[in-house]
């Protein structure tokens, strides 16, 4: 169980923290409706609106309701949808792909020293390759495209993943295991029935790190490739200098991550609903 | 060698596999060259029997009971069940930890949790294990509450789910790792009582436990014959019985004279155990 090499930094983030017997309450913010911080967001707005009308006159920063109608008549158009659709579909091929590898391989690395000794120095030399270096290997290997895109983001977001899943299946705590076995299950039962279902809160909060590394991914990849998608539709504003639309662009993607996130933290809410306590302990 | 007192307390009954639990000469070191955590401990226990084994904190009384459920291995000794000797856990037996927030699954109900060590058997068809799970959950009274999470429970219902889950495996022998001691004392003293119910209720098949603790007022509250261990590397420094009346109660149970008695005996057996042998008398043990 001990954790011989250095953690990273997100499995360490991530790692199950100690269950509080049932003493918090189901309290807090539930889908993150919070008027408080949307009435902020909304003055910054008008604030900002009253800086580019009056102050800020670069033809460069245009005013928060010029980007507004920008981003109604283009999607009345169509073109930023449909750049809207290829970077979310690419998102989620990438994720899901990473997220399908990174379990089965964490939870195989959990499970067997001998795995993790045998790839653990070539995981070592990998992980800290900043996955944008791989960027033109995977242009001359798989060529422009969506293929690209989701390679880039599935390898990018696959460690988190793997990361959190092998410590998690790897940290499960001896008494739950002696449990088990004093009842007579046996190694597999073990690992299915008691490694895998402790290891899912440390899994969740690897998604949720890797879901904002995918975005990111999707998103430069497409802006170096220039393979469609919301990166590419935003680089295509910039060259033609059509400010508005490249800020309509930017803030639909902002606007992605933040449903992303809300959307990851509901599933983790539900799915691993018992690591609920401690994340409002440790308030993450 | 060192197991002078064990050898005397157990010269009586060496050899005696009869019993529904006889511990043979147990010796264990976890790794080469670090000291022994037992010591050749031999003892034994009759069907239907209440042991309590003490000792001082850190004398390996949970390893010792972690060897005897078939969860580790003895570097040397055996542990006989029923005249058979263990190989792994045996199905006469049931674990009950003391971290009960490691030892409950917590994505699990607390129904679930009670099935646990049921779910996979298949010489019980499915109506028989509901009955078994709603049955351990009556016995310690936690009827209405088998939807919950064990996180949305107190500390002491926890426990209790872990002893129905415990129960609804339907072992033999009850094997209790310092069950109470991550509870208040109030709830303490409530567990206790319902462990006392359980044996009462379980009759005679199924009635024997063997509990590990360091609070020397549960041990005798409880058992009907202690087991007092002696630093480590651990022996059996002393088995003695509790000849309390029955039924136990805990204020009169606790204010009897024999509770007493005991009481300072083992005091002074853990406190000073191999000088009181040379120097001093002291009650002798009617084990």
């Amino acid at each position: 169980m001990s954790l011989t090499s250095a953690p990273t930094e997100e499995a360490v983030a991530g790692a199950p923290a100690p269950v509080a017997p049932g003493r918090a309450a189901r309290r807090g913010p539930r889908l993150g409706v919070n008027p408080r911080g949307f009435a902020f967001a909304l003055g910054l707005l008008v604030v900002i609106e009253l800086l580019t009308a009056t102050l800020v006159t670069s033809a460069y920063v245009p005013r928060p309701s010029e980007v507004g109608s920008a981003l109604l008549s283009e999607i009345g158009e169509g073109d930023i949808l449909s750049g809207l659709g290829d970077t979310l579909w690419a998102y989620l091929q990438g994720l899901g792909i990473a997220a399908g590898l990174g379990v089965i391989l964490g939870a195989a690395l959990g499970a067997s020293n001998v795995a993790y000794q045998t790839f653990r120095v070539v995981i070592e030399f990998l992980r800290p390759l900043p996955s944008v270096a791989l960027i033109p290997f995977s242009i001359l290997l798989l060529g422009v495209g969506s293929t690209t895109t989701v390679a880039m983001i599935a390898y990018a977001s696959f460690w988190p993943i793997l990361f959190n899943t092998y410590y998690g299946v790897r940290g499960v705590h001896a008494t739950s295991v002696e449990t088990a076995r004093s009842f007579g299950v046996g190694g597999l039962g073990v690992f299915f029935r008691v490694q895998i279902p402790s290891a899912a809160t440390s899994v969740a909060a690897g998604v949720r790190i890797s879901a904002s590394i995918a975005l990111i991914l999707v998103i430069t990849v497409e802006m170096l490739t220039r393979s469609g998608g919301l990166g590419h539709y935003i680089v295509r504003m910039q060259v033609a200098i059509r400010t508005e639309e490249m800020y309509a662009g930017i803030f639909l993607v902002g606007l992605i991550g933040y449903l992303i996130s809300l959307v990851v933290g509901h599933l983790e809410r539900r799915v691993v609903f018992w690591n609920v306590d401690s994340r409002e302990d440790g308030g993450r | 060698m060192r197991r002078r007192a064990g050898e005397r307390h157990v010269a009586g009954d060496g050899g005696d596999r009869t019993g529904i639990l006889h511990v043979e000469e147990l010796r264990k070191r976890y790794a080469p060259d670090t000291p022994l955590v037992c010591d050749g401990l031999s003892f034994n226990v009759n069907q239907g029997e209440f042991v309590a084994i003490i000792g001082p904190s850190g004398c390996g009384k949970s390893t010792l009971l972690r060897m005897i459920a078939g969860i580790l291995s003895p570097t040397s000794g055996d542990v006989w069940v029923g005249g058979r000797r263990i190989d792994g856990p045996p199905p006469e037996m049931a674990l009950v930890f003391q971290d009960y927030t490691r030892s409950l699954y917590p994505w699990l109900t607390v129904e679930r949790n009670v099935r646990f060590p049921l779910a996979k058997r298949r010489d019980l068809d499915k109506a028989e294990k509901a009955e078994r799970v709603a049955e351990a959950i009556r016995t310690v009274g936690l009827t209405g509450f088998e939807k919950y999470s064990p996180g949305q429970l107190s500390g002491g219902m926890q426990q209790r789910v872990a002893i129905a889950r415990a129960l609804a495996f339907q072992p033999q022998i009850l094997l209790l790792d310092e069950p109470f001691a991550s509870v208040d004392a109030l709830t303490k003293e409530g567990l206790e009582d319902t462990l006392l119910d359980v044996r009462d209720r379980l009759g005679a098949s199924g009635n024997t436990m063997l509990m590990v603790t360091h609070d020397i007022d549960e041990a005798i509250y409880l058992a009907d014959r202690i087991v007092v261990l002696s630093k480590p590397p651990c022996v059996v420094a002393e088995e003695l019985s509790v000849d309390l009346p029955v039924p136990r109660t805990q204020v009169e149970s606790r204010s009897h004279p024999e509770f007493l008695r005991i009481r300072a005996y083992v005091h002074d057996v853990m406190g000073l155990t191999d000088q009181r042998r040379r120097t001093h008398g002291g009650p002798q043990p009617s084990a």
